[in-house]
């Protein structure tokens, strides 16, 4: 009888998070106060170096009888270079079909399965993270890019969770929404580099260091702010997208993969720790270092202690999710 | 793990050549691996 129940209330369940998600995809997100804010942020930090160059160029132009306003026209102009917002270098490699076929295989079939067009490039790198994004200024392009441990350490089942959590975002249209407060908190990544003193390694600091340092920690720290407070505003709409990933995932790789593959957000300190034993550590000895890795999460039933047991990990958003999954049976 | 509201997966590893997949990245792997260890080394 309970499990009569059960699957009563599964189908209705299942109804629901298909309606969920068809409007999820349908619909925007709703304009709330903190996104206004957020919006509203972003664009005054992308103005900035705008109105400054403007300034620049009116004290030069037009008030140039005046010896010092030609002068704060030119620092106006350099502060404005300085500040202006630039994109990330493309530093990771990109493969496309003709690079590997069967991964592009299985992409097609996951984009086929969520209904978007696959992704123009896959890339790669070291760290544990994965990513979806669009670039490109004319002929706009998208790419997405799962770290080497990332899919060294999952199942076959869980890359196929991994990639489809990643090939969904184009489908709920969230690189495109993210791109304004994303390229202001960039902006304001770069700001906080500017004022970062980079320590001269030939010399010991003396008291000038000691007063520049504390200088740019005193201008770097409201910049820190803005950008936290960024991510703060930002939250809501992240997180309602990856809710909306993970349902679109789920239905393509199965919840259950998708779950598992949430977990496997959590095991970086077991991956870092097995190549800290490692030590000392060998360029030549090392090329397959993502298979220690992955080793090391294989064995972690054996450890003392799950690291998503602890303390962190029931608070983290990744947590939050798995559990939207795993507890409620609401993928949204 | 059985859930409320669990859903099938539509696509299963069977219906891919996941080693071939792996073949096809470890080229980069390999690149990748050797700049996370010079990477270790310098620090």
């Amino acid at each position: 009888m309970i499990d009569q129940l059960k699957q009563r209330l599964h189908a209705k369940h299942s109804e629901r998070i298909f309606l969920d998600a068809q409007r999820g995809l349908i619909e925007r997100p709703r304009l709330t106060p903190r996104r206004v804010l957020g919006y509203g942020m972003s664009l005054v930090i992308l103005a900035l170096p705008v109105g400054f160059f403007a300034l620049g160029a009116w004290m030069i132009l037009f008030q140039s009888e005046h010896m010092f306003m030609i002068i704060g026209g030119m620092f106006a102009l350099i502060f404005a270079y300085i500040i202006h917002s630039r994109p990330v270098q493309r530093i990771a490699k990109e493969f496309d079909r003709t690079d590997m076929p069967e991964l592009f295989r299985l992409m097609d079939a996951i984009a086929a399965e969520i209904g978007v067009k696959t992704p123009d490039a896959f890339a790669s790198n070291y760290n544990f993270h994965d990513y979806a994004t669009t670039y490109g200024l004319f002929k706009r392009r998208t790419l997405i890019g799962v770290g080497m441990p990332f899919w060294w350490i999952r199942s076959d089942a869980e890359r196929i969770a991994v990639l489809a959590q990643q090939i969904a975002h184009f489908g709920n249209g969230d690189p495109k929404q993210d791109a304004i407060v994303g390229a202001a908190f960039e902006t304001t990544l770069r700001w906080e580099d500017i004022l970062t003193p980079l320590p001269d390694p030939d010399f010991h600091p003396g008291l000038g260091d000691l007063i520049a340092g504390a200088i740019m920690f005193v201008l770097r720290l409201p910049v820190r702010i803005i950008g936290e407070i960024l991510l703060y505003l930002e939250f809501g709409t992240s997180q309602r997208s990856v809710y909306i990933t993970d349902a679109m995932a789920a239905r393509v790789a199965g919840s259950d993969a998708v779950v598992s593959s949430l977990h496997k957000n959590a095991v970086e300190p077991v991956a870092v720790a097995a190549i800290n034993e490692l030590y000392p550590f060998d360029r030549d000895q090392n090329a397959r270092v993502f298979d220690v890795m992955a080793g090391a999460v294989a064995q972690m039933r054996t450890r003392a202690g799950w690291c998503w047991n602890s303390r962190q990990w029931p608070k983290s958003r990744v947590s939050i999710r798995a559990r939207r999954l795993m507890v409620t049976g609401l993928h949204l | 793990m059985k859930t409320l509201g669990d859903v099938a997966p539509k696509l299963i590893p069977d219906m891919f050549d996941f080693n071939k997949i792996s073949d096809e990245l470890r080229i980069e792997a390999d690149r990748q691996g050797r700049m996370l260890m010079q990477r270790y080394e310098i620090q």
